[in-house]
């Protein structure tokens, strides 16, 4: 069994959202995004596959374990890192230690001290004064002391400066290096995961939008560039997204191969990062503001 | 459970150093009010209540202010027991408020302020325990559903009602009722000691598990965000 995290079916509803028959699967050694607008259900299934929160329907396994049947085994060797801070600011990271550390059977004191040494983070100091780069880099070092197998990071480097950013995403990469571990990553800086991921798992208004290899994603998705006189209604359907503006049009294709058959040489076509992706399946056919 | 416990005594460890300062206020108290009749029991039940309604409500307000319910969640923790450690505090709790008790009856002996007081004897223990149960019965149920906030102002409301109830209603049967009712509460009344302690303590026993059990209903459905 090489699946490390299985989501089936995942349907949640509140008042004015629900996240709608999700279902993605992450293997042992790599690392996936998560990406999607603010809004789109990534916090929300992260909280479902913690347990958090209640799921209305659908399956959730972690280590092939159901994650709430199993919810003391799963969360054994599963590490969390939240986007806000959720230790008690008045006590210092040592303390903190103190209550965590007791309810983890791996615990491991000597890389809790390794990595704080690295992370160069004072046992003495307390939560409240650590910066947010600090306090995330904290998060992190629990996570990595009971030698979790599964990483469950929700928008990790929001708020972070691009140094942080960078050192976070070398950490990952280096953890799976160790081929049984995984890395479950939300963020909404696509960047970050032009970087590091293995696998983009996109989500929008509570519906999955894809998930697949992101090597597989870069090869079947281009920007498509040319002029207006080039399009027409039937064309402008081929599109993921598409931006006009007096000067020409600019597309979004999920299927480079195909938008070469039907333009040819007429147009420009780019490899799209990411970023287009999400932008562009996420504004569809409206027009761009900036436009 | 105990790490929870031991949890819950680390975010107060402030708290609990301002109990140091608490006992001369309450022995303040305690000397300026001029009651007849055995005040130990009151002194014990007091004190105990007090300081396990304060370090209850310190350790929520703790847990609320820091979102920490999300981090706990995420630790190899089952919901009930976050549960059944909250209510296992009460008692820890209660020998903290039950020591300040007599510290202060302590302090007031030694200084000669007044009558000896006498110290805590069996009854004053069941009393003070009796009251610390009240309080944490009444206050996890609202604190779970409610938050900490809100359930300042309505564990107030829960309390009096606890406390007004029984006394309302001895009130209505001896105003208004004749015959059987008020032979019944004369002979309640009335009863032996013994008698009186069984009774409490199956009310209150009864008043925790049904609190407890609220608890655990509410918790285990609980979404946490």
């Amino acid at each position: 069994m090489n699946e490390i995290l299985e989501v089936r079916n995942l349907t949640k509803q509140y008042p004015g959202f629900s996240l709608n028959k999700i279902s993605f699967t992450l293997e042992k050694g790599y690392i996936m995004g998560f990406i999607g607008p603010n809004g789109a259900g990534k916090t929300t299934t992260i909280k479902l596959i913690m347990n958090l929160i209640r799921r209305d329907s659908g399956e959730i396994k972690v280590f092939g374990l159901d994650n709430i049947k199993n919810e003391l085994e799963v969360k054994e060797r599963l590490g969390f890192v939240y986007d806000d801070n959720h230790f008690y600011n008045e006590l210092t990271v040592l303390e903190m230690k103190k209550i965590i550390a007791p309810f983890y059977s791996q615990w491991d004191d000597g890389v809790f001290k390794d990595y704080l040494e690295r992370f160069e983070l004072s046992p003495r100091k307390k939560i409240k004064d650590l910066s947010k780069g600090m306090k995330m880099k904290f998060s992190l070092v629990i996570a990595l002391s009971h030698h979790a197998e599964l990483l469950i990071l929700d928008e990790p480097t929001s708020g972070l400066d691009p140094i942080f950013r960078s050192e976070l995403l070398d950490i990952l990469v280096e953890i799976i290096q160790d081929e049984n571990k995984s890395v479950f990553l939300s963020t909404h800086l696509t960047t970050d995961l032009d970087k590091i991921a293995d696998y983009i798992t996109f989500i929008n208004q509570g519906e999955l939008v894809f998930c697949e290899s992101k090597d597989e994603l870069m090869e079947r998705y281009g920007l498509v560039k040319g002029g207006n006189e080039l399009l027409d209604e039937e064309l402008k359907k081929e599109f993921v997204g598409i931006k006009q503006s007096s000067y020409g049009f600019t597309g979004l294709t999920s299927d480079i191969h195909r938008a070469r058959q039907l333009f040819g040489s007429s147009v420009l076509i780019e490899k799209a990062s990411l970023e287009d992706i999400m932008l562009y399946t996420v504004r569809g056919g409206k027009p761009c503001l900036t436009c | 459970m105990f790490n929870l416990l031991m949890k819950d005594l680390l975010i107060q460890k402030k708290t609990l150093g301002y109990l140091l300062f608490y006992i001369p206020i309450l022995l303040l108290v305690f000397t300026s009010t001029s009651m007849e009749g055995d005040i130990a029991v009151v002194l014990y039940a007091t004190s105990t209540c007090f300081i396990v309604y304060l370090l209850i409500a310190g350790a929520c307000s703790y847990d609320e202010q820091n979102r920490s319910e999300v981090f706990l969640n995420s630790l190899p923790i089952r919901r009930k027991d976050i549960v059944f450690s909250k209510y296992l505090s009460i008692l820890v709790y209660a020998v903290f408020g039950l020591t300040a008790g007599i510290l202060i009856a302590l302090i007031y002996n030694v200084l000669g302020l007044g009558e000896p007081v006498r110290y805590p004897a069996v009854k004053d223990l069941f009393g003070a325990l009796c009251g610390a149960i009240i309080i944490g019965a009444a206050y996890y149920p609202l604190y779970f559903k409610f938050g900490s906030i809100k359930t300042r102002l309505l564990h107030v409301i829960v309390i009096m009602a606890i406390f007004l109830i029984p006394a309302g209603l001895v009130w209505l049967v001896e105003k208004y009722s004749q015959g059987t009712a008020v032979n019944l509460l004369t002979q309640v009344l009335n009863s032996p000691d013994w008698l009186w302690a069984v009774g409490c303590g199956v009310v209150i026993v009864t008043i925790l598990l049904v609190s407890l059990a609220g608890s655990l209903r509410i918790y285990e459905n609980k979404d946490i965000s």
